[in-house]
């Protein structure tokens, strides 16, 4: 009788791991459409035998555990690829944002520069007509709104840049503080010898998440993960995590700090990575040319017209008729020595048209110093440069730019689209193969079944022949 | 001075259309744009795939195209205005029967800056290709690799040591 019993044991096994396996394929079946989603696998294993005599005899089976089936290296590629694609998501609206500003038809720095240099040129031809002199003030107030608007729309961009930046951090610290939370339930559960599979699928979402916003280094650490920013800063160490901050520096821009280390300059990659760069360096860098342009045009205009006489023939430079000291009469608002707020503080600092310097030797009727402040347009004052080839040398970098990162991006995009289907196709569940498993344990189970069934009537005979005997 | 500036870096004065251009040439311009546009996009499918075989046809394939572009593709610039802008400008000022040929032309710049930025996504997509590559061939390398520096690059890469013989 106990060998009947232990065959009644092990076909009773085999039914358990065969319900098992059914109901992993009916989890996985469910979760068809689930994202994230990761299909598991029964892991079935042999009992261990017992010995009678001298016979080793098979006990059955048991469900060892039910396995994600995940492609670790995958993981990593896709979270990097989804780095790189916040990182230039960002970026991208950010110089298309940029780009606007300097592609408008009207009112651009481009045409206003053109419009300021011919109106100088019309001067030239009729220096002592006022209206022409009018023209020129209102060409050069143009020219200084044009700066002043390019400028401020750079600054209130990076100001806008930087509530991002605040913004992201908050979203980060949420993402670090669920996967603490998440690698908590999945150890707890893994030291219960029970499976985390959907935690774990969780906690691969909220990864992939947080690795679009920032640069993410997983170190997985028994049945928990430790996740670093690149430059090796904590954000998630096992059930604990570690919150970023921003402060302001003392230009009002938020830097983002590890406790008490500013690590702004070590974020490179994800959302807050593209912010930075589009904040710092980007946007930075053309206000940086804006400034160059706007004081060289500026300085050059100027030197020019405290060179020459104004309309009643009195000289604008640093001395009058009688050689005597006086202030320089400038057609700009001198620009800061540094340059740097040129294009935004620029302004025409005379509203009487007739001190504009046209004559280069005082006589009613000169026009030298028209000539020679129209001759600027084809001059390279500003860094080897006309001021116009200067300005479409910024409007090269910006398009240049803005092109790059959005080729950059398709490519990313396109990267990672492969790198997904590459996971569904390891990771995903295919209705196809969950079908054939379950023919596979629905008639594994009916044989299960059938066992139990022989083993039963075998009993039963048995049990008749004691009767009988006794 | 009437100087316009090009936003698209790829389509300054270098590129730009010259208006005396027939109909029948900017056809056939068009057609080559569109067949160079498969092209790209069938061989950024290549590298994704790490097809070498059907990128090399393909970048045989760009390589013609490209040549026949060169021929059909006017030589002759218009003077400061970017094509894109100047064909804008045309299509809304001029009269009927310049239109066309304003709206021929903005179909070719358009068509030209598509196969602009593909011609750009292909270039990201083969240096991460490249990137990819090197980091399996570093793996392959194996545990002995030395560290030498390729020519004409900062990059380090793995160079595998060669086991010591039986002789050794």
């Amino acid at each position: 009788m106990s060998s009947l019993n232990a065959s009644l044991a092990t076909a009773l096994s085999g039914l358990t791991a065969e319900q098992a396996a059914l109901a992993t394929t009916t989890n996985n079946v469910a979760n068809v459409n689930t994202p994230g989603y990761t299909r598991e696998v029964p892991i079935l294993e042999t009992s261990d035998p017992v010995v009678e005599d001298s016979l080793t005899l098979g006990t059955g089976v048991t469900v060892q555990s039910i396995e994600s089936i995940r492609d670790p290296i995958l993981e990593s590629q896709i979270q990097q690829e989804t780095q790189t694609q916040g990182q230039l998501n960002a970026l991208v609206s950010a110089l298309s944002q940029t780009q606007t500003s300097f592609t408008s038809t009207t009112g651009d720095i481009g045409s206003a520069i053109s419009n300021f240099f011919d109106s100088i040129n019309q001067l030239s031809t009729s220096p002592t007509d006022l209206s022409l002199r009018q023209g020129v003030l209102t060409a050069a107030n143009n020219l200084a709104t044009a700066f002043n608007t390019a400028a401020n729309n750079l600054t209130a961009q990076r100001t806008s840049l930087d509530g991002s930046v605040e913004q992201t951090v908050g979203q980060i610290n949420q993402l670090t503080q669920q996967i603490a939370q998440l690698n908590t339930q999945i150890a707890n559960l893994e030291n219960a010898g029970e499976s985390a599979g959907t935690f774990i699928d969780q906690r691969t979402e909220a990864i992939d998440q947080l690795s679009n916003l920032v640069d993410v280094s997983v170190i997985p650490s028994g049945n928990t993960v430790t996740l670093t920013t690149a430059s090796g800063t904590a954000l998630v160490a096992g059930q604990q995590s570690f919150a970023l901050t921003t402060q302001p520096d003392s230009s009002g821009l938020q830097h983002v700090y590890s406790g008490t280390h500013d690590i702004t300059a070590t974020i490179v990659s994800g959302q807050l990575g593209g912010l930075l760069q589009a904040r710092d360096q980007q946007i930075p860098a053309i206000q940086t040319q804006l400034d160059t342009l706007a004081a060289g045009i500026a300085n050059a205009v100027n030197n020019v017209q405290t060179n020459g006489y104004d309309l009643n023939g009195n000289p604008t430079g640093a001395t009058d008729a009688n050689g005597n000291p006086q202030t320089p009469v400038y057609m700009f608002t001198p620009p800061p020595a540094s340059g740097q707020g040129a294009a935004a503080s620029m302004s025409v600092a005379i509203t009487d048209p007739s001190l504009i310097a046209a004559s280069s030797d005082g006589t009613v009727g000169s026009n030298g110093n028209a000539e020679a402040m129209y001759a600027l347009s084809n001059q390279a004052v500003i860094s080897g440069q006309t001021p116009s080839n200067y300005y479409s040398g910024i409007v090269f970098n910006v398009g240049n730019a803005a092109a790059n990162a959005s080729a950059e991006q398709t490519a990313s995009s396109q990267v990672l689209q492969q790198l997904n289907d590459q996971r569904a196709a390891i990771s995903g569940v295919s209705l196809d193969q969950e079908a054939a498993n379950m023919v596979e344990y629905q008639q594994a189970y009916d044989a299960s079944a059938q066992v139990v069934t022989a083993i039963n009537d075998m009993m039963y005979a048995t049990i008749q022949m004691t009767t009988l005997t006794d | 001075m009437t100087t316009r500036f090009a936003a698209d870096p790829g389509l300054s004065s270098g590129s730009q259309l010259n208006h005396g251009c027939g109909t029948d040439q900017d056809e056939a311009c068009l057609a080559l744009f569109t067949k160079m546009e498969g092209s790209l996009r069938d061989s950024q499918q290549a590298v994704l795939s790490r097809d070498v075989t059907r990128l090399q046809q393909c970048t045989a394939g760009q390589i013609s195209l490209l040549q026949e572009l060169r021929m059909q593709w006017p030589k002759e610039s218009s003077k400061g205005e970017s094509a894109h802008d100047a064909s804008v400008a045309r299509a809304s000022k001029a009269p009927a029967h310049e239109n066309r040929q304003a709206a021929d032309d903005l179909l070719l710049v358009e068509a030209a800056r598509r196969v602009l930025h593909l011609g750009r996504v292909q270039a990201a997509l083969l240096r991460r290709a490249q990137q990819s590559l090197r980091a399996v061939s570093n793996l392959m390398a194996g545990r002995q690799a030395g560290y030498i520096t390729l020519p004409g690059s900062s990059a380090i890469a793995l160079e595998p040591t060669p086991l010591p013989s039986e002789e050794d």
